[in-house]
């Protein structure tokens, strides 16, 4: 984190005053930049008739789920057009990838990445503007997900320092989202940032002579957390259970050890065509795959899951193709790696059969290829139970969705957000958790109502007293401060357009409809629209201030911080 | 801090009655003046699983050489270590990475002892019993998710999902006096460690210490529109157990919030410097509630703070030499701090880990292993002394399970015994606290378990 400082004494907004003073704290060189494009959503050809409020809440809904935020022009626009049509569209846009805006700032600022380290906050840079303006939103919100599945993070220095590194990965996971998950988990398991965070780059075979074997790390970790999980499942996501009804463990450490044997002999990759590298003793390269160094690749025989056996004498990569089929072939990637996308895309709760039908569209059929993500997507984000999932926002996202919604606009056309006060204030930031289990656990349920019922609510984890202040504070930050989102000092300054929602201050009812209808779907409930109502009454024509606090209050309360349900 | 906020707070708690009279001073809810019986804990998870066969080396020459071998790449160099004084069990020497001068000096001066191979067991186990299948085992053995967690419930053959800190909390808090804030204060968020069934975790910011919503009691535009408004939010009952949970929570931020910061305002401040850094800082803000305790009417108290990174599959050596001095140092500082708040005998401060890692080498690392080293500092604590057995690291030791994963010799359970009947955790009690305890000793022997303490 960087340092800041606190004013001594408590005034009225020393809160604000407090976050401005730490924006100055993270504040970089350089002057603004070019305004790169942004490019336009191919625009839908509009249906003459005006949306119901019907079509205008299940629109919201949606979008609330499959972009980083919408604003009521978008949400008019796919009530118009149609979930299935939008859905499709979006799926055909190609990507808006983050490397090339790192690599325009490296360009723009005079750095050469061989020579001397650029920015890690690049790919911060990075993030926020495809966050903010890029067309192909449900392709972001996808590989969101997938940050917090496939976890890397810039908490470990080689990753902070290189912007290259977690803008190439964040693309990687752009890339294979609407692709097939088993050649997903080949590139995550060949990324150099994987390669250092789960430390499987330059991962040598065993030398007896020196008592060293090979590292368990990637191992361990692909099979918990990226494919299999602990124990093996029912298609509906429940645990299998043994004769004497305990669960039956997918692997044992034996396992482990011969999955360590498969992921040896791989080092970094050239950083340029034609170049050389060799092992364990290169530059390191942060964005192109890992290659395979057959000499420090063990050579044996290895024994898989499920009684498959790799012979010995093949190539290194033979034996990484091996075991990745291995495990996307294991039957239990239907249901496990399916819930977790249930949980960051959809509900918290998801119900055996839901998990079953997700499951069923990553298995395939004699007509349909396992592993397809579009199916799965389709399977997670249309299913009929979709409709009353509910879960807690994530503070983070729920940080890009108010931007967003609100028209979050830079004054030279850059986004070089940092995002430095969101993570300080909530803990939580794109690709930036604390360890490889993610900033919550799946199945964490807080003590009280929610563990008495047996409800998981993962990000309760990261709502703690301080955080949750800190994240009330954060969206009284975006609304009343000089800047929505923090940039370094001398490059763009971006601010909310509230322009739309003063100009609705006048007609209370008519303010309080549209933020119904964008913060919460249309499920406002009558006593939180009257708690608002009563507020803003008194501030007269103050247009600004009366937009303000009736945002404020729809967006720091309970009803809105919990997405669903309504 | 505007009065309607702590009578709000009190009102809402039912804690009014006990402040009866003018709301001048929170030292009113005091029922515990100075000098009166006052212990707290504070658990340092060191996350990711230290290597602590590198912190605590075998010394004299022959072990010395057992350790050298089995370590090969990762073998500290002998000239470097800091050696300890006295002798452990056995008459045994050992050593501290070079990393870690303050705490040898620590353990020199008797203010800080270490308990060797200690980790999760579900029951006695030996080598005999582990090769047949004959013993329950740690679920999830050797991984971090299951490991981490297990440290902090100390029931390592469930899933449960309160800790021993919550548990601690959960008997003792009855019986104590009413405090405007749970008695686990956390510096690092949510934790099972402080998860009881009544008694959960509060947690504040390393740097901010207690947040405050801005604008609340005089709102963001200077009036009090949206304080009655968020209260009016926060009131409402919502009928999904999200957004119950949701307002509860701010709702006990806001008003604990309140109470806290006046505590801590009214509270002398603390000279004692503290490096920058988080660890560091979140003792500082540890012992500034320490320093608060009779105004909060605190008696018990546990406090968490996790420093993360430890998972030193590679670059062991260079990442221990810069992450221990951050250890060593603000240990030195915490004592200095207890010290000026005249405490120091009544805070026990210990670490624990995932796990310890094999004592091989995977040619730059080292990975998940089982029994590990961990250390107790405070005036309560018999210092200047290596508890536990420390295992031979010769090839032939049954307790290695393979690479140099060793079985732990000392239990968890048996670890926390000792802290909890310090602490004033009854025998009969222990129970409560630790479900596995019997396994490994029985409460009503009256000698605690492993004699760590005073």
């Amino acid at each position: 984190m960087p340092t800041h400082a606190r004013p001594k004494g408590r005034r009225r907004h020393a809160t604000l005053a407090a976050i401005c003073l730490l924006l100055a704290a993270c504040g970089g060189g350089g002057g603004g930049g070019d305004a790169p494009a942004a490019a336009p959503a191919p625009a839908p050809a509009p249906a003459p008739a005006q949306p119901t409020r019907q079509a205008l809440s299940e629109a919201s809904k949606l979008l609330a789920r499959t972009t980083f935020g919408a604003d009521f022009e978008a949400i008019d626009s796919v009530a118009r057009e149609g979930a299935e049509a939008w859905f499709d569209r979006q799926l055909a846009l190609p990507p808006s990838l983050h490397e090339p805006i790192v690599r325009r700032y490296l360009v723009e600022y005079g750095f050469d990445i061989n020579a001397n380290p650029p920015p890690g906050t690049f790919r911060r840079f990075a993030f926020w503007e495809q966050a903010l303006t890029a067309p192909d939103q449900l392709r972001q919100v996808v590989a969101h997900a997938l940050t917090q599945i496939f976890v890397v993070s810039d908490n470990v220095d080689a990753l902070f320092i290189n912007p290259l590194a977690l803008s190439s990965y964040y693309d990687l996971l752009l890339t294979h989202a609407f692709g097939n998950y088993r050649e997903l988990l080949r590139a995550v398991t060949l990324h150099p940032a994987m390669g250092v965070y789960l430390s499987h780059v330059n991962n040598a075979r065993a030398n007896p002579a020196a008592n060293t074997f090979p590292d368990e790390n990637y191992a361990r970790e692909v099979m918990q957390l990226f494919s299999i999980g602990l124990f093996e499942l029912n298609d509906d996501g429940s645990q299998r259970l043994d004769g004497a009804g305990r669960p039956i463990p997918t692997y044992d450490n034996d396992d482990i050890q011969e999955f360590a044997r498969i992921f040896t002999g791989l080092s970094y990759g050239p950083n340029q065509p034609g170049g050389t590298s060799f092992f364990g003793n290169q530059q390191p390269v942060l964005h192109v795959p890992m290659r395979m160094f057959d000499d420090f690749h063990e050579p044996g025989e290895k024994r898989l899951l499920n009684g498959q056996v790799v012979p010995a004498g093949q190539s290194g990569m033979a034996d990484i193709d091996a075991a990745i089929d291995n495990l996307f072939n294991h039957p239990n990637v239907g249901p496990f790696f399916g819930r977790l996308l249930i949980q960051r895309l959809v509900t918290s709760n998801p119900s055996p059969a839901y998990v079953a039908r997700v499951a069923a569209a990553f298995d395939g059929d004699g007509a349909q290829p396992r592993g397809d993500m579009v199916r799965v997507l389709r399977a997670v984000l249309f299913d009929p139970e979709a409709d009353s999932g509910i879960r807690l926002r994530e503070p983070f996202l729920r940080y890009v969705a108010l931007n967003r919604s609100l028209g979050a606009t830079s004054d030279d056309g850059t986004y070089p957000g940092l995002g430095y006060i969101v993570q300080f204030l909530t803990q939580q930031h794109v690709l930036s958790a604390p360890s490889v289990f993610n900033f919550y656990a799946p199945g964490f349920s807080p003590a009280g109502d929610l563990g008495d019922a047996g409800l998981a609510a993962p990000e309760f984890q990261i709502t703690t007293e301080s955080t949750i202040v800190g994240m009330t504070n954060l969206i009284a930050f975006a609304l009343y401060g000089e800047r929505a989102i923090d940039t370094p000092d001398g490059f763009a300054t971006i601010r909310l357009d509230l322009g739309e929602y003063e100009a609705l201050a006048a007609d209370p009812a008519a303010l309080l409809d549209r933020i119904d209808l964008v913060f919460f779907a249309g499920t406002l409930s009558a006593a939180t629209r009257q708690t608002i109502a009563d507020a803003i009454a008194p501030l007269g024509a103050d247009a600004g201030n009366r937009a303000r606090l009736a945002l404020y209050l729809a967006l720091a309360s309970p009803e809105h911080a919990v997405q669903g349900g309504g | 801090m505007p009065a309607f906020t702590r009578r709000r707070f009190l009102r809402r708690t039912g804690l009014a009655a006990l402040a009866a009279g003018p709301l001048g001073s929170m030292s009113r809810l005091a029922h515990a003046g100075p000098g009166d019986d006052y212990k707290a804990l504070v658990c340092v998870l060191l996350a990711g699983g230290a290597d602590s066969f590198n912190m605590l080396v075998p010394f004299d020459q022959t072990r010395y050489d057992d350790y050298a071998r089995i370590r090969s790449d990762l073998a500290l160099a002998r000239g470097t270590l800091l050696p300890l004084a006295g002798t452990g069990p056995g008459g045994r020497a050992f050593a501290l990475h070079p990393a870690l001068p303050e705490i040898r000096t620590l353990y020199d001066q008797g203010d800080l002892a270490f308990v060797a191979n200690v980790g999760t067991l579900a029951e006695p186990t030996d080598r005999a019993a582990y090769d047949a299948g004959t013993v329950r085992l740690p679920l999830g053995l050797f991984s971090h998710s299951d490991q981490i967690a297990q440290w902090q419930t100390s029931v390592p053959d469930r899933r449960i999902a309160t800790g021993f800190g919550g548990r601690v909390g959960d008997v003792l808090q009855p019986s104590l006096p009413a405090m405007p804030i749970s008695m686990n204060i956390s510096l690092s968020g949510t934790n099972v460690f402080q998860t009881g069934a009544t008694v959960d975790g509060y947690s504040i910011d390393a740097e901010d210490g207690v947040r405050e919503v801005g604008g609340y009691g005089d709102g963001p535009d200077g009036s009090p529109l949206f304080t009655d408004a968020l209260d009016a939010l926060l009131a409402h009952g919502y009928d999904d157990p999200f957004r119950r949970t949701y307002a509860a929570r701010l709702r006990n931020a806001i008003d604990s919030g309140a109470a806290f910061k006046d505590a801590l305002a009214q509270a002398d401040t603390i000279t004692t410097p503290f490096s920058a850094g988080a660890f560091s800082q979140s003792l500082r803000q540890i012992a500034r509630v320490i320093g608060a305790r009779d105004l909060l009417g605190a008696r018990r108290q546990t406090f968490f703070v996790t420093f993360g990174g430890w998972d030193h599959h590679d670059d062991l050596l260079a990442q221990q030499a810069q992450m221990l001095p951050v250890v060593s140092r603000g240990l030195a500082e915490f004592r200095a701090a207890l010290d000026e708040l005249g405490a120091f005998d009544c805070v026990t401060t210990f670490t624990i880990s995932d796990f310890g890692r094999t004592l091989t080498s995977n040619g730059r690392g080292s990975d998940h292993g089982w029994g590990g080293h961990g250390l107790a500092m405070g005036g309560a604590v018999r210092g200047a002394t290596v508890h536990g057995d420390y295992p031979e690291l010769t090839p032939d030791n049954p307790l290695d399970v393979g690479r140099g994963r060793y079985i732990p010799t000392t239990s968890v359970d048996a670890f926390y015994a000792d802290l909890a009947l310090w602490l004033g955790v009854e025998p009969g009690d222990l129970e409560r606290v630790l479900p596995n305890i019997r396994r490994f000793y029985a409460p009503e022997s009256g000698t605690p378990p492993v004699g760590l303490m005073v």
